[in-house]
Order: structure tokens, then C-alpha cells, then sequence
């Protein structure tokens, strides 16, 4: 009855394609109902499949199921209600080739977040730095038009895909282990093997996070203006960088201090000629 | 208001040092247990109720409120696998033997090497053993280990052992023994200085101080071009000693509801 009463009302005509109230309300229903089975089946995917899969593998996850449930409700609802695209295509053609023209970033941006996704860079998470743009933080997402990346200060950076798919990414945190490299300088007078023998133990007994394998190495860079440069190049775990970059320089210096070997201030010596 | 560490006493010295053993304790009022550089004292809040407080190797002070259903607090103290000081990073462990043992062509040996520990506290309830605390009695020898290379390797708790003569010669609290059964299958001789395996397969086993971990059959083997080593656990078998419970903290930190971690 409703039927009857809907196909009379008035059917108008877009692009070569009939449609009528009903089949508009039909649509309608079969969207929503699809959108909402998509949004329960990703609440239901987060709660009970996501904690147990890797953050990056599951946004990702989440996101297919999504958008294909989205997808496959669009499709039901063209064949269901019998409405054809083909015209609207066709008459789009010309009108699609301006807005692409116009739209070429956007194009390019959800291009480019495809092949991220594909390539995947990076993984959620991941400590990342771009140093063309001189950003670094963590990993956050590939969205459909820009990446996020955390910065070290709490801030999000939005960086759009097509740049971050064209920089150079130097991902820190994708081998197990990383290297972290500072540089100490003794006095001339002080026994270099005597400092470097302190060092070592001072690093190895305190650092809980430093590598004993490799151990930790020392090499003397240099014979400076003032000192004589010593570098400590030790490893740590790749999550570890907090607990070994920051205090390396300052447990170096004061294990220097406590047995007395001196670290110069930069000094020259001038040597004044007779007057005449 | 006097601090918790002062009110059980952990702030005196403690009149004597003899060392708890490993096993069952049943507490109805107060117990103090004490390992070398680390101190225990749990005592009764109120009903229901227990005050459970550890003093570690750095002065730290660690305190929890622990809830028990019925009159007494059951716990037991366990050796177990030493991968979560400082943090848990990984599954393996690399022992790096004081001595090389040479295999010659097609030989097989059997020796015994000292295995680093941690010592964990269960609370035991409804036969349930559920991991309350854990501790290193020395903290300073808990170390990493890279083995391979930084993007392919294996990260590994990283220990120097030496081989001793029986199963009786851990260093109570401080480590235990573990037998490595050695063949190799080659066709030339081997030095093995060092030995690489995931210690999440093994069990350890304790009697009075003393601790003893499953074994490890290690192989040598040839296959075409490719030199391999096979690695297997083996239980231990007819030995009168307990089973620790098995704990480690989770490399993962579980998903957050409502801040509740």
C-alpha cells in the first residue's frame, strides 16, 4: 500500500537515471542501517580483536571493516533500488576531469596514503624523523589526506601524505637496538687508558640499559685546542633512549670528577716577546 | 605522620641476617623475610587486610595494600626467570661461559653453568598463585645483550657464567644451575664460548636456597652448506625439588578502560 501510495508521487530524472521518493527513502534506510552496522561491527572489532593485534595492524583492521561494510551497503542499496550510475558517469566525465584538475592534491594525498599504507613506512608508534622538515616524534596514523606524527612535545603534526610519502623518513626505532655517541675531553696531563678504564666501569656498573654486548667503546677522537677528545659510543635497547641518551654525558663527567681526572676549560697559551 | 617504612621497621637494622629460604610462608599477624640487599615485611593492617613492604638494593621502598579472604596470608617466595630487571625486553637470554669448551668432530659433552635469577613473591589463594612482587637481589648484574646484528639479532639478557662442578652450586638468591647438554654433529671441530635460547620454555625448580632450571640439549648440525645449532628444553625429572610458579612481566601494556592499568 505505502508502495503504491510512493510510486505515485513524482519521479524526477538525473543524469539518465529515475528516481522517485521511494526508492530515495529505500536508499536512504539501507545507508543507514549500513552505517550502523559498520560502526557496531568496528566497536565491537576495538573492544574484543583489537587489544590483542599490534596498534598499527589494528587501526588499519579497523578501518577496512568500516569503510567495506560502508561499501557493500552502497552497492546493495544501487541494486536494490535499481538506480544505474552509468549516465552519471558518463555526464560526469567532462566535469570530473576540471574537479580533478582542481582537486589534483587531494587526488594526490589519498594516492599517496594508499601506497603508505601499502609500503608502510612505519609502523604506529614508531619514533620517526623527518629530517628534510626537520620533524621528529611518534608515528600516529595514515589518515585519508595527511599523516599525523606526535612531536617529543605532546603536539600532533599534520603533514600531508603526498610530502611525507616523498621525504626522507628516518624510522629510530625499527632496529632492536640503538647507538648513542658523546664526546668527553681529559686534560693533556691525565692518563688516557686510566680515563678510559674509569669510564667504562662507571657506564657499565650504572647504566642498567647499556649494552654489555656489544660493550660499550671508546675512541680518542681528537687532540683539541684544550683537551684531548674522548668519544663513548654505547648501545641500548631502541625503547630505552630516556633512560641512556639523556644522563650518558653526566655520568661520564662526574665519574671523571670522582677520581679526579681533569676536564679542561678551553685555554691558550700566550707567550709574550721582550719589548723593545 | 611517621612513614609506612619506618612504622614496620624497615628503616632499623635488622638484628640478624640469616637468610629466608624459598617456599610457602603463612602469615597471621606479621613476617619479615630477608635476601641479601633486600628486606620484606608483611604485616596485618586490619581485617582483611595485609601491608606488604619491600626494601631493595637502591633504598627504594616498594608498598602495596594486599586484601586476603580469609584470616591468613598465604605467599610463596620463588626463583624465577630473570628477564623483567630492569625491564622486560625480550624472551632470550645469552649465557657467555668463563671457559671455551672445544667439541671435536662427532663429540658430545654434558656441563653445568650458573643461570642468574630473580626472585619473584606469589600470593597463594583457591590454589591459585598470583605474581605480587618481584625482586633482583643484584641489580647490578642484570644486563643486556645484543646477539647478531642490530636490525636482524636477538636483543637478550646478557650475563657472564661460569661452569661449575654440581647442581648444588648456585649462589643462593643469586642465580642457579642449569645443564647444557652439548653434540656436535659437524664435520670439524667447535668452540663454544656462549650459548643463546629463550628461557621462557624452561621452568625453574628451588630446595631450601638453592635453584635448578630445566636443561638444554644444544646441536650442532649440518644441512647441505648450512651450519645450524638446534636447541631443545628437557624437564627435569625425579628431583624432589619445588616448582616455581612461572612469571614475567608483560612486554605489552594491556589496553586501558576507564584509566584502570
Amino acid at each position: 500500500m505505502f508502495e503504491e501510495l510512493f510510486s505515485q508521487l513524482q519521479s524526477f530524472e538525473i543524469a539518465g537515471s529515475t528516481f522517485s521518493l521511494y526508492s530515495l527513502i529505500v536508499g536512504a534506510v539501507i545507508m543507514l542501517v549500513g552505517i550502523a552496522i559498520a560502526r557496531i561491527a568496528r566497536t565491537i572489532f576495538n573492544k574484543y580483536y583489537a587489544p590483542v593485534l599490534p596498534e598499527h595492524a589494528a587501526k588499519n583492521y579497523g578501518k577496512m571493516i568500516y569503510f567495506g561494510i560502508i561499501i557493500i551497503s552502497f552497492l546493495v542499496f544501487t541494486t536494490t533500488t535499481g538506480v544505474d550510475f552509468s549516465g552519471l558517469v558518463v555526464a560526469g566525465g567532462i566535469l570530473g576531469i576540471v574537479i580533478g584538475f582542481a582537486t589534483q592534491s587531494v587526488v594526490s594525498n589519498v594516492l599517496s596514503g594508499i601506497f603508505l599504507l601499502i609500503e608502510k613506512p612505519a609502523k604506529q608508534g614508531d619514533s620517526v624523523e623527518l629530517p628534510d622538515s626537520n620533524i621528529s616524534g611518534s608515528f600516529v596514523d595514515v589518515g585519508t589526506f595527511s599523516t599525523r606524527v606526535r612531536k617529543f612535545d605532546g603536539t600532533i603534526m599534520r603533514i600531508p601524505n603526498e610530502k611525507f610519502f616523498t621525504s626522507n623518513i628516518r624510522v629510530l626505532t625499527d632496529s632492536l637496538v640503538r647507538r648513542q655517541e658523546v664526546t668527553i675531553g681529559i686534560a693533556y696531563k691525565e692518563d688516557i687508558d686510566a680515563a678510559i678504564e674509569v669510564l667504562k666501569k662507571t657506564i657499565m656498573a650504572r647504566m642498567s640499559f647499556v649494552l654489555h654486548e656489544p660493550e660499550p667503546e671508546f675512541r680518542v677522537e681528537e687532540l683539541g685546542d684544550s683537551s684531548v677528545n674522548i668519544s663513548i659510543l654505547v648501545w641500548y635497547p631502541k625503547q630505552d633512549w630516556g633512560k641512556v641518551a639523556p644522563v650518558l654525558l653526566k655520568i661520564a663527567k662526574n665519574a671523571l670528577d670522582d677520581v679526579g681526572i681533569e676536564i679542561p676549560f678551553p685555554q691558550r697559551v700566550i707567550w709574550k716577546g721582550d719589548r723593545p | 605522620m611517621e612513614a609506612s617504612s619506618d612504622l614496620l621497621g624497615l628503616d632499623r637494622q635488622s638484628p640478624s641476617k640469616e637468610y629466608s629460604n624459598y617456599g610457602g610462608y603463612e602469615i597471621e599477624e606479621e613476617l619479615e623475610l630477608f635476601f641479601p640487599s633486600v628486606e620484606i615485611r608483611i604485616k596485618r593492617k586490619d581485617e582483611g587486610n595485609f601491608l606488604y613492604l619491600r626494601k631493595d638494593p637502591e633504598g627504594e621502598i616498594a608498598e602495596k595494600i594486599v586484601p586476603v579472604s580469609g584470616n591468613k596470608m598465604k605467599i610463596e617466595i620463588a626463583p624465577i626467570r630473570p628477564l623483567n630487571y630492569p625491564a622486560r625486553r625480550t624472551n632470550f637470554i645469552y649465557l657467555k661461559f668463563d671457559q671455551e669448551v672445544f667439541l671435536s668432530k662427532n663429540a658430545s659433552t654434558s656441563f653445568l653453568v650458573r643461570c642468574p635469577i630473580e626472585i619473584g613473591v606469589f600470593l597463594v589463594h583457591d590454589s591459585h598463585k598470583d605474581s605480587m612482587d618481584w625482586f633482583t637481589c643484584d641489580p647490578s648484574k642484570s644486563r643486556f645483550g645484543l646477539y647478531g646484528a642490530p636490525d636482524t639479532g636477538k636483543l637478550c639478557k646478557f650475563y657472564k657464567v661460569p661452569i661449575v662442578e654440581n647442581e648444588q652450586d648456585s649462589e643462593p638468591y643469586h642465580n642457579c644451575v642449569m645443564r647444557l647438554n652439548f653434540e656436535n654433529l659437524l664435520d670439524r671441530g667447535y668452540s663454544v664460548t656462549r650459548s643463546i635460547f629463550p628461557i621462557t620454555d624452561h621452568f625453574l625448580y628451588y630446595k631450601g636456597n638453592k635453584a635448578q632450571l630445566d636443561s638444554l640439549n644444544v646441536t650442532l648440525r649440518k644441512r647441505i652448506a648450512v651450519e645450524y645449532v638446534e636447541t631443545a628444553e628437557l624437564r627435569l625429572k625425579n628431583i624432589d625439588w619445588g616448582k616455581s610458579p612461572s612469571w614475567e612481566k608483560d612486554t605489552e601494556t594491556p589496553s586501558m578502560e576507564m584509566g584502570l592499568e
